[in-house]
């Protein structure tokens, strides 16, 4: 191999690991949500805790392969402001996990994708941008479900 | 490879073969995007408010500073390293270019799998779970558009034009016939009544991380700069072209997104489910269910030009940082075609690499969202630098010709320049903030997990520049 061939090959290395150490990190530090039949309902419970109210709530499935239930949720806050929630089962951890590429796959331009999702057992709860105001008072309570920290 | 060439060799002279449509295709194919819509349409009203804050802090100031610079460095390929290089010297230009093309190496993994996901609800939905029905979709259209990219600017070129007035205008304009129909047959708007109060975002600590989102919704403008050597005429065409591509993005961006809005309430809006459970929403509700395969097609088509014109702009950049000197010659190969083979070849090695680990992975794919918030910082670094070369190059340089010149003297260009330096470090100040509920020691965690990691991805300039040998510059010198 020639000193220019070496060069070269350094390159190609250092642009590699640079990819590989920020993925590599979240392959060490970061956990597979294990997939668990999640029962009871999170969101009403998670709005009851941070005095919200849930004012509605209709049947929303995804039409999405393995999709079970799914729900959205209207609910207001002290001031009648309303928020929407929206949360899907899935019938496998195949297809939740399908279901979290597709929202990954769906970053607004370059950026992160839109709203918060968070994988609690075998469901998906979805929180759009707009609700965020709310999310600091449900977050916490939706995230403690997760069947990890039961 | 037969056809290939190495620095020693004469440089070929890129045929001029863009005029003002092609170059606003490269720019609307970057930029317009049907997956944003949806999103955008939670909002209501307010989405108007919102894309007017990224008009005024981004759009506007980047195709203004993207039209000066562009036709006063005509003559220099590179795009933003060309700009970039000639404000703050070679350190500048690479760091530009290399972050643009480094936040791409993260985005790949996300722009193939949506292409793979919309065609299968077109072809069948039960695919999307299917790792190797995606993994080999997404490597079909990865290796497919670097084909493209390999067969040099007149064949990508015809495949941008005819891909984008596919994929982007054409869906647009549905969507948006398709709400002027809702409202004509005096179908009920979900939205509420228009007031004035109704446009206005709300903006606080907690809406402020999207505030990110917005900026970055119109990255992508200084795409056509990229392509200044193939332009037949820059200082014609470059302005022209940045005007009919704004105006273009901006129209049929507010006006489907409020198509959107006006016929699906925001509880229907789950997006968990994508762009085309709007769409299918959006059909059934307007009757033609048949609608949602042929349009989750031209959706694909579009989401494989906005990869294509990714995919080229900032390679053809790194290829002339090559041309430079400024990284090994292995680097410096171009085609017959003079396209940087060399580049999209490792582009797409490693680009195949993450996306492997994307799709197979779990764990890699729920924490992916962490290396996308990285992407944001990347391109924040760019566009700073790029509205820091436009002001600072009036100074070093102002009787350099600008065949095309922002109006207002200096303080024009500091209100251009400062509106677009303002809305990029709020981004990225946006962009640090993590979206979910988060104790402080996991904030500080994540904020420095950010920065690290940004850091990462922009710092290999410098390492090559250290680097650098005379031979390296030697072959450049016998090609110049």
């Amino acid at each position: 191999m020639t000193k220019i061939e070496k060069e070269a090959w350094a390159a190609i290395a250092i642009i590699i690991l640079v990819i590989a150490i920020p993925i590599g990190a979240i392959l060490v530090f970061s956990t597979h949500e294990p997939y668990q039949i999640i029962t009871g309902d999170i969101i009403s419970d998670a709005a009851h805790n941070a005095g919200l109210t849930v004012v509605g709530s209709i049947n929303s499935s995804l039409h999405y392969p393995g999709a079970t239930t799914g729900k959205s949720y209207t609910i207001s806050d002290m001031d009648g402001r309303l928020y929407v929630i929206h949360i899907q089962k899935f019938d496998s951890e195949n297809s939740r996990d399908g279901a979290v590429r597709l929202y990954n796959a769906h970053s607004v331009a370059k950026g992160r994708p839109p709203g918060e999702l968070i994988i609690v057992g075998d469901t998906l709860v979805y929180i759009p941008a707009p609700s965020a105001p709310i999310k600091q008072l449900v977050v916490p309570w939706i995230k403690a479900q997760k069947p990890g920290n039961i | 490879m037969s056809d290939e060439t190495t620095a020693q060799k004469p440089a070929i002279s890129p045929p001029k073969v863009l005029g003002i449509f092609a170059l606003a295709m490269i720019n609307v194919a970057a930029v317009l995007s049907i997956r944003n819509f949806p999103s955008m349409a939670e909002y209501g009203w307010s989405c108007i408010g919102w894309y007017i804050i990224g008009t005024v802090m981004f759009l506007i100031p980047i195709s203004l500073a993207g039209a000066e610079l562009a036709t006063m460095l005509s003559d220099k390929g590179g795009g933003v390293y060309a700009w970039c290089k000639e404000a703050f010297g070679t350190e500048g230009g690479f760091i530009a270019v290399f972050c643009e093309w480094s936040n791409n190496l993260v985005w790949f993994p996300t722009v193939l799998s949506f292409i793979a996901m919309t065609l299968a609800f077109a072809l069948s939905p039960t695919l999307t779970n299917n790792p190797w029905y995606l993994f080999v979709v997404m490597m079909v259209a990865f290796w497919g558009t670097t084909a493209i990219a390999y067969f040099g600017e007149n064949v990508s070129t015809k495949f941008q034009n005819i891909g984008v007035i596919l994929g982007s205008i054409i869906p647009s304009i549905l969507i948006i016939g398709l709400g002027i129909f809702w409202i004509v047959t005096g179908a009920k708007i979900v939205l509420p009544p228009f007031s004035i109060g109704e446009i206005v975002p709300s903006l606080n600590l907690s809406t402020f991380p999207y505030f990110a989102t917005v900026i970055l919704l119109f990255a992508g403008m200084e795409m056509a700069g990229f392509h200044a050597l193939e332009t037949r005429n820059p200082s014609r065409d470059y302005p022209r072209a940045m005007a009919l591509s704004a105006v273009l993005i901006f129209a049929c961006t507010v006006l489907a997104t409020l198509a959107i809005a006006f016929v699906i309430p925001a509880t229907s809006l789950n997006l968990a489910g994508g762009v085309m459970q709007a769409i299918q929403y959006f059909f059934t509700t307007l009757q033609i269910p048949w609608a949602v395969a042929p349009m989750a097609v031209l959706i694909t088509i579009g989401g494989v030009v906005s990869l294509t014109a990714w995919l080229i702009g900032p390679a053809k950049g790194l290829g002339v940082v090559a041309e430079h000197g400024n990284l090994p010659p292995l680097f410096n190969k171009t085609n017959k075609y003079g396209s940087p083979v060399a580049v999209l070849v490792i582009q797409a090695l490693i680009g195949s690499f993450i996306s492997l680990l994307y799709v197979f992975l779990p764990s890699v794919n729920q924490a992916y969202w962490v290396l996308t918030a990285i992407t944001v910082e990347l391109l924040c670094i760019v566009y700073l630098l790029v509205f820091a070369s436009l002001i600072k190059l009036r100074y070093t340089r102002p009787d350099a010709p600008r065949p095309f010149r922002i109006p207002g003297g200096m303080p024009g260009i500091w209100i251009i320049g400062g509106m677009g330096i303002v809305g990029v470090i709020l981004a990225a100040v946006a962009g640090f903030m993590p979206t979910g509920n988060t104790t402080p020691l996991q904030t500080a965690e994540y904020v420095v997990g950010l920065l690290i990691g940004t850091f990462l991805l922009a710092v290999p300039p410098l390492i090559f520049l250290k680097m650098k040998k005379p031979g390296w510059v030697e072959t450049t010198e016998k090609e110049v």
